[in-house]
């Protein structure tokens, strides 16, 4: 079966596909952070040893770890798509880099967060200006600057260029932060945070951590997704195609009345609350 | 200046914050980087000598000791080279341990001993479950974190940072 | 050398209490319950945060463009639309990849006249 895949540039085709998407991604992601949670805590020594004698407060690594991942992960994709955006000019892309923006400043800040929870029982302070630390919070900033430079347009495909210049300029500048963890001689290294690998940590540790990223990755999906369909109606809603699909909906979830033919005088636009809230995941076609 | 342009003068003062913002966390990370020293340097006299700097290296191994105020302690940091002393009342954090990495800032005082404000501790990325030899290794120095803070408190205070 | 004094459980003396104290150590998390309680619940709570904003968001925007809408629909099918539905296809059928120079820049929200319809299909 032959997929065209380009017909789901078209802001109208892929509308109905992340409406279904987002309740999958969404129970997926709960699942498995529920799981996470159970394993980070019950199958996990309650103590570490060896040169890392940490106590309970290590458990804190079952967010914090994941949240620094995907704040770098989602930061890669939102770039990826905003370079997709400015080569194919595909208004689609703009949006899901949009759209990704605020989880991806989310995580961030969950990670500085419980970063800084994590590191004063273990290190002795919540902050210090070492290069891990310094460069999450500029990455947390290049978040915010998106937001703030996609809002400070008024034109939509202005401000879409604009927010996917700075988040191709962001990305260039941060693996130089990110790999200046560089500390050849522990000994000799203002950093607090050292090179680690997978293979140091315990398997359960390693599953719940694990399967908290997934789980956030999933999560990450299902907020992009539901978001950008929220950028989706606002955009495109002098077009037809919205107009069919919220005539047909609404008169299904008894959202508003649908109207008879050539009624014009009698409509009250704002007739009646919005009674049941629309789940998100129902399809939009 | 009407509402829109009102707006987009906030926003952008708003990205121009954030580019502000991301460039004193670079400059605080330069001078966090800077003003640091390796015992060696230390030794060789490159530190300044009036002002707040950070020292950090190893912990050498049974030089941690209690004074005999009870509050303060004194432990020798190392790079393998060369070694600087160190004194520090407060509480030394929990990950603190002889032949564990350490970062204290401070200043060095006449009596060429480093007196510090702020110790932390450093620790590698190691995620194991604990062995019996291995909680012996850090009993020394977990008895005598236990009894500065219980001398600290019974002094009255409470060192928060 | 002194002998560390750890915090060690006590042995349960009747299983119903070591019911509750297993529940008290887990919520004391070896005394780091401000810790692992600070980290776990601020991100729960800004998870929950941002599923809430999303719904909230999108019954808002549902609201404005279906009121906007219903206005266009009746607006389009007084004196102007003669055909009825004819003029206005819903979803595309087939749609062919759009890799040409951007169309005139369109206002956020800016209302564009009655008519213009797959203008934006991209």
């Amino acid at each position: 079966m032959k997929i065209n895949w380009f017909r789901y540039a078209a802001p109208a085709a892929f509308y109905p596909v992340a409406g279904r998407l987002v309740p999958v991604f969404g129970h997926a992601a709960l699942a498995l952070m529920l799981f996470a949670l159970y394993w980070g805590f019950f199958e996990t020594p309650e103590r570490l040893g060896g040169s890392n004698p940490q106590k309970e407060y290590y458990r804190i690594i079952f967010i914090h770890v994941p949240a620094a991942w995907l704040s770098m992960w989602l930061y890669l994709v939102l770039a990826g798509w905003s370079a997709v955006g400015l080569v194919f000019n595909t208004r689609l892309s703009f949006m899901m880099a949009n759209a990704i923006v605020p989880t991806g400043a989310v995580f961030t800040f969950i990670a500085l967060w419980t970063g800084a929870f994590w590191g004063r029982p273990s290190w002795g302070t919540y902050w210090d200006w070492d290069p891990r630390l310094t460069s999450e919070l500029i990455l947390f900033f290049l978040y915010l600057g998106l937001m703030a430079l996609h809002s400070a347009i008024d034109d939509s495909r202005r401000a879409d260029r604009a927010a996917a210049l700075l988040a191709i300029v962001g990305l260039v500048m941060l693996p130089v932060i990110f790999w200046s963890v560089n500390c050849p001689d522990p000994s000799n290294c203002a950093a607090l945070h050292q090179r680690s690998s997978l293979s140091s940590i315990e398997g359960n540790i390693l599953t719940a951590m694990l399967a908290m990223t997934l789980g956030f990755w999933l999560y990450s999906f299902a907020t992009a997704f539901a978001r950008l369909r929220s950028i989706i109606l606002t955009r495109e809603a002098d077009s037809a195609w919205v107009r069919d699909m919220l005539a047909r909906e609404g008169a299904r979830e008894g959202l508003q009345p649908a109207l008879p033919e050539g009624a014009i005088s009698s409509a009250k636009p704002d007739a009646g609350p919005d009674a049941s809230p629309e789940t998100q995941g129902r399809a939009g076609a | 200046m009407n509402a829109r342009q009102k707006r987009m003068l906030l926003a952008g003062a708003g990205v121009i914050g954030v580019g502000v913002a991301a460039m004193l966390a670079l400059s605080a990370l330069q001078s966090n980087i800077a003003y640091f020293f390796s015992p060696s340097q230390v030794q060789a006299g490159e530190h300044p000598t009036d002002a707040v700097f950070r020292v950090g290296g190893l912990v050498v191994a049974d030089t941690l000791k209690r004074q005999a105020d009870g509050l303060t302690v004194r432990f020798d940091v190392t790079d393998n080279a060369e070694t600087v002393p160190v004194s520090y009342t407060g509480i030394l954090p929990d990950l603190f341990g002889e032949g564990q990495g350490v970062v204290a800032k401070g200043r060095i005082g006449a009596d060429g001993v480093f007196h510090a404000d702020e110790v932390l501790a450093k620790h590698d990325a190691s995620y194991m479950p604990p062995e019996v030899a291995d909680t012996l290794k850090t009993a020394h120095a977990d008895g005598i974190v236990e009894d500065t803070a219980e001398g600290l408190k019974a002094a009255g205070q409470t060192v928060t940072r | 050398m002194r002998v560390p004094r750890r915090k060690v459980a006590r042995a349960p003396e009747r299983s119903h209490n070591s019911m509750i104290e297993l529940v008290n150590d887990f919520f004391r998390q070896g005394g780091y319950a401000f810790y692992v309680w600070g980290a776990f619940g601020v991100t729960f709570l800004l998870l929950v945060a941002e599923v809430l904003t999303l719904r909230t968001s999108r019954r808002t925007i549902l609201r404005r463009v279906g009121r906007l809408a219903r206005l266009r629909g009746m607006q389009a099918r007084s004196p102007r639309g003669a055909a009825g539905g004819a003029d206005f296809p819903s979803i595309p059928s087939d749609i062919q990849p759009s890799i040409h120079p951007s169309v005139p820049p369109s206002v956020k929200d800016r209302k564009q006249a009655v008519g213009s319809t797959t203008g934006d299909l991209k």
